[in-house]
Order: structure tokens, then C-alpha cells, then sequence
């Protein structure tokens, strides 16, 4: 498996923004201005930054992974399929405001014993889009790996 | 066939590259309406609450009412709900309005609501234990897209 110097240095960007900089931040940011957040705006911050962490090291093998396969073999489209499906999640990721499962709705705030107030952004329209959009990418990946594969014209 | 398959790529491409372009517009007008129109309801004195009370029967009123700005660029239908619930969150009065303010318009708004004299001990309402919810929605695009609120406040004496 040969990986290209290019890849590697934006695998190491991905590492770098993605993965050291969301938990530096945690090390170094006090502690009170994750609990104020948290109470305030209902975001659990650290886990936020953990989750960002984790999509970047995700991030980082699909860049690695997809430097490293030969371009319209059977692995570059799993590959670009799984990327793309990736990017969704990352879509709904970033609308909901770190929370998947409420599919592009961002709720902020929170409850105490004396006073509630939630707010809700209603983003769906927009995840419901990007899926359509990546829908239409897988597709144009799968025509891509099927034109690749035929015969060459005489 | 291989004709085929070059007409059906490029197809796609420039559909989800015109879908993507859409998208991104579709997010930034959306938000920036929202704000906007955010940023009018709280500059005005549209949800300042007046209460007042009938002196022949007893009975509180609360009234909210005030002009809707919508300073945004598209229309945007609000629904405005308040509840005064007792300490054991049974509803004691509630009342709703939906108001649509067109862009760059205001719009009337008035919700009345009527607390019974005997939901209210001694009369003092100010001394009456229980919570006070707001539930607001805020939709744009053909309510596709938008924002809801919910407040609940405990209010009240020993």
C-alpha cells in the first residue's frame, strides 16, 4: 500500500484541527466555562470537543484510506460511498449541534427545578437535502466505477 | 451505452452541485430571516404582558398585545401559546394565536387570557404558587423551517 505525500498532509491537517486542537482546548479551557455553557446553553461542550475528536481521527483514516487505493477499483467505491455517507453524518452532526439523533433539529437550554426554557432550530429541511445530495453523489460514484469498468471504445 | 453513462454523470453532477448551491442559500436566507425577525420582536415592546383585574367579578386578565415587525425578506407565521398552570401543573387557563406577518410588514397581535377569581387565593395573584409557560413558534419557507421556544417559570409566595 503506497500512500501519496499529499494525502498524508491533509490527513495530518485533519489530525490537526479535528483531533489535538478540540481536546487541547478542553485541557486548557477552565472548567467553569464548560459548566456555564452547559447549564446555560444545554451543550455539554466536553463532550462536544470529544465528539469532534472523533470524527476528525475518523475523518483522518478515510483520508488515508482513500490515498491509498487505486482510483475506480472495487475498494475507491465502498470507499467514496462510505466518505460521502460520512459527510451526511457530518451535516446532521453540525445542525444538531453535536446530536445525530435528533436529525437536524438543535435544541439549546435546559431545565432546573424552578425554570425551564428550551429552544429548538428547526434545520431538518436542510439535513433532509443533504441527503438527497449525497444520494445523488453516491450514484454519480456509482456511474463513475461502472464507466471505468467497461471495455474500452474501439 | 458508454454515451449513455456520460450523459447520466453529467446529469448528476450538475444536480447536486446546483442541489448543494441551493442548499447553501436556502441555510443562510433562512437563518438571516429568522434573526431578523428575532431581532424585531425583541427590540419592540410586542410581548410586554399587562395584567389587570375585573372588580366586579374577581377575575384577572392577561393581555398580550402589541405589533409584530417582521424586518426579514419572507413571510413568517408565528404561534404564540401561554398557559398558567396550578402547583400541580393542571392548567388553569390557556390561550393561542397564530399570526402571519408578511416581509417587511407588521402585523397586530393580541392574546387575552382570563384567570378565575377562585383559582387566585385572597386575590393576590402575586402570591399565587404555580408556573406560567410560553410556547413559541416561529416558521419560515412554508414552515419548513424554523424555531420553537418553551418557557416555564414557577412563580409565587409560600
Amino acid at each position: 500500500m503506497r500512500v501519496k505525500r499529499k494525502t498524508v498532509a491533509v490527513a495530518l491537517l485533519a489530525l490537526v484541527f479535528l483531533v489535538a486542537l478540540p481536546l487541547a482546548l478542553e485541557m486548557y479551557l477552565p472548567g467553569e466555562f464548560f459548566r456555564a455553557f452547559s447549564t446555560m446553553g444545554g451543550i455539554d461542550l466536553a463532550a462536544l470537543m470529544n465528539k469532534v475528536a472523533v470524527i476528525g481521527v475518523t475523518m483522518t483514516a478515510f483520508i488515508i484510506l482513500r490515498g491509498s487505493v487505486e482510483k475506480l477499483s472495487r475498494d475507491w467505491l465502498v470507499l467514496s460511498i462510505a466518505y460521502k455517507a460520512f459527510w451526511l453524518m457530518i451535516v446532521i452532526f453540525a445542525l444538531g449541534l453535536g446530536s445525530i439523533e435528533n436529525l437536524g433539529q438543535a435544541v439549546l437550554g435546559g431545565s432546573s427545578d424552578a425554570a425551564t426554557n428550551i429552544v429548538t432550530v428547526d434545520f431538518r429541511l436542510i439535513a433532509l437535502l443533504a441527503a438527497v445530495i449525497v444520494a445523488l453523489m453516491i450514484a454519480h460514484s456509482v456511474i463513475v466505477y461502472r464507466e471505468g469498468s467497461l471495455p474500452p471504445r474501439n | 451505452m458508454a454515451l449513455k453513462f456520460l450523459k447520466g454523470k453529467r446529469a448528476l453532477k450538475l444536480s447536486y452541485r446546483a442541489l448543494m448551491v441551493a442548499t447553501i442559500i436556502i441555510f443562510i436566507v433562512g437563518i438571516s430571516n429568522l434573526m431578523l425577525f428575532l431581532g424585531g420582536l425583541t427590540s419592540s415592546s410586542s410581548f410586554a404582558p399587562k395584567l389587570s383585574r375585573d372588580e366586579i367579578t374577581g377575575d384577572w386578565t392577561l393581555t398580550f398585545s402589541g405589533n409584530l415587525m417582521n424586518r426579514g425578506f419572507l413571510d413568517v407565521t408565528l404561534f404564540f401559546e401561554i398557559t398558567i398552570l396550578d402547583i400541580d401543573e393542571n392548567v388553569i387557563a390557556t390561550n393561542s394565536t397564530t399570526a402571519l406577518v408578511r416581509a417587511g410588514s407588521s402585523q397586530p397581535f393580541s392574546l387575552v387570557m382570563r384567570i378565575p377569581a377562585d383559582m387566585v387565593p385572597d386575590g393576590k395573584i402575586e402570591e399565587a404558587r404555580g408556573y406560567f409557560q410560553m410556547r413559541m413558534a416561529i416558521r419560515e419557507l412554508g414552515n419548513l423551517m424554523g424555531l420553537t421556544q418553551l418557557m416555564k417559570i414557577g412563580s409565587g409566595g409560600q
